[in-house]
């Protein structure tokens, strides 16, 4: 798995959906909308397809399982950032926010 | 549409996920969908997409890690010949059903004289004597033995979906196959024995000799499978030599699943959405010998602590239908069609007649 990739869209924004905050699988998928103003959509097939492939190479770990007091009473699994997850995160932001500029600058200011 | 519903539909589909992950990860998931279908957030046409895209990522990593690239291109070649020869083999059997009824919902007239063909069977009729309509039995005969040759390199081992598109494309291929034998032989007893009809004139070599090469082929195919199943079959002969019996219960078998194919499949689906948990049911039972063998059958209790018979359940038990996947038992050898049905072990049914003969899917109490 540890291969020269970049990151795929799907996990670094959950990786952006955990900053500072635990959450459980919905509550990822809710903060993803929200942060995106519904651009970006996840079905809950990749989402547990990406936390399974995120959690065996540690960029995430599970913080535990209890109930989600704004739900019913069902239990939630909660997820929260490694620290090599946090570490990911900053690289990747970095990375993206390089690409930018150079896209700024060979495309003139496109805000 | 109910959100607890569309939350069972969701769940059947899970069944895509190869078992861990949809033990370690299903409860969350539909959990997840209810609560975005709830507040419409993910809509559910890309929600279908969404689970058989990631299934099919996940079954491939598991794949290649398992089995590797090769075996992966013929287990996906395999069942996609699976599943097109089983749709080619349902249309062939709805025109088949069509032609038929609207000859015989004709009635003969007062003299005795039997109906015209009417247009649908004329239709099929002038469409298997064309230039590309003959061609067809040539095509689904090629396309049985590479599907065939494929198999054989793919293993019986694999994901049950495999296993399912073999068995299918098995069934549905011999099932053409034998089809297409009766059809050429009554073409070629009409071409070779009865006059030809007037105005039609001389059919032509490929007409009246490729009829009888594909027959051939068909024939060595039939019995080149035939061979695979002849395993299991009497001990007391040699492999290959096959009793009458034994004979009879392979190719009926065969015909009955291939007929069966469209009930068996909404079968699957109604069960599935019915209650949760797997579709087939097996049994430890008592064969042949004293032998104890697997047994299939619909599932038609539900899964658990207190087990109660589902509603789809009663009705299967009803008409007998849950007994349909023993047709697998027969193939495999472990039962025959006509013949005591095989004991339980608890009941201690390993004495007597039952373990001198083979266990039968029908038989008079």
């Amino acid at each position: 798995m540890a291969r020269n990739e970049a990151l795929t869209p799907a996990i670094y924004h959950i990786l952006l959906a955990l900053a500072g905050h635990e959450r459980h699988g919905y509550g990822i998928m809710q903060e993803i909308a929200r942060f995106t103003a519904g651009q970006m959509r996840i079905g809950p097939g990749t989402l547990y397809r990406s936390i399974k492939q995120m959690l065996a190479e540690g960029l995430i770990e599970e913080a535990g399982e209890r109930p989600d007091p704004a739900m019913d009473d069902e239990r939630r699994r909660y997820y929260r950032l490694t620290d090599f997850g946090q570490r990911v995160a900053q690289l990747e932001t970095q990375r993206l926010a390089r690409l930018v500029a150079v896209g700024q600058k060979l495309l003139g200011d496109v805000q | 549409m109910n959100d607890r519903f569309m939350c069972r539909i969701y769940g059947a589909m899970l069944y895509l996920y190869p078992a861990d992950f949809r033990r370690e990860y299903g409860q969350e998931m539909v959990q997840t969908f209810r609560d975005a279908y709830r507040d419409g957030s993910v809509h559910w046409l890309a929600t279908i997409y969404d689970v058989s895209t990631t299934a099919c990522a996940e079954h491939l990593v598991k794949m290649r890690d398992n089995m590797g690239w090769i075996k992966i291109a013929q287990s996906l070649v395999l069942f996609a010949a699976g599943i097109v020869g089983l749709l080619v083999s349902w249309l062939v059997l709805l025109i088949m059903v069509m032609a038929m009824t609207e000859i015989y919902l004709v009635p003969w007239d007062t003299a005795g004289n039997p109906p015209p063909l009417g247009t649908m069977a004329r239709t099929v009729n002038d469409f298997f004597e064309s230039e590309p309509g003959s061609l067809i039995p040539a095509c689904l005969v090629i396309l049985s033995s590479v599907g065939f040759f494929i198999a054989g390199l793919a293993q019986k081992r694999g994901s049950n979906i495999i296993r399912l598109a073999w068995l299918f494309g098995l069934s549905n291929m011999t099932g053409i196959g034998a089809m297409f034998v009766f059809s050429f032989g009554a073409v070629m007893l009409n071409r070779f024995l009865m006059p030809f009809p007037p105005g039609r004139g001389d059919p032509g070599f490929h007409r009246s000799i490729l009829p009888a090469i594909i027959c051939g082929v068909v024939m060595w195919v039939m019995l080149k499978i035939q061979k695979g199943f002849a395993r299991s079959s009497d001990n007391s002969k040699p492999k290959g030599k096959l009793s009458m019996k034994r004979w009879f219960d392979i190719w009926a078998a065969i015909l009955m699943l291939w007929l069966c194919s469209p009930v068996i499949a909404v079968m699957i689906l109604l069960i599935k959405l019915d209650s949760q948990g797997s579709a087939l049911f097996t049994q430890q039972r008592v064969g042949k010998g004293g032998r104890v063998f697997r047994l299939y059958k619909f599932r038609t209790m539900t899964t658990g602590e207190n087990r109660q018979v589902t509603r789809i359940g009663r009705i299967l038990r009803k008409i007998s239908l849950d007994e349909l996947p023993q047709l697998w038992n027969v193939l495999n050898g472990d039962m025959t069609i006509f013949g005591p049905r095989p004991g339980w072990i608890e009941a201690g049914a390993s004495t007597g007649t039952l373990m001198e003969t083979r266990p039968g899917l029908i038989w008079r109490y």
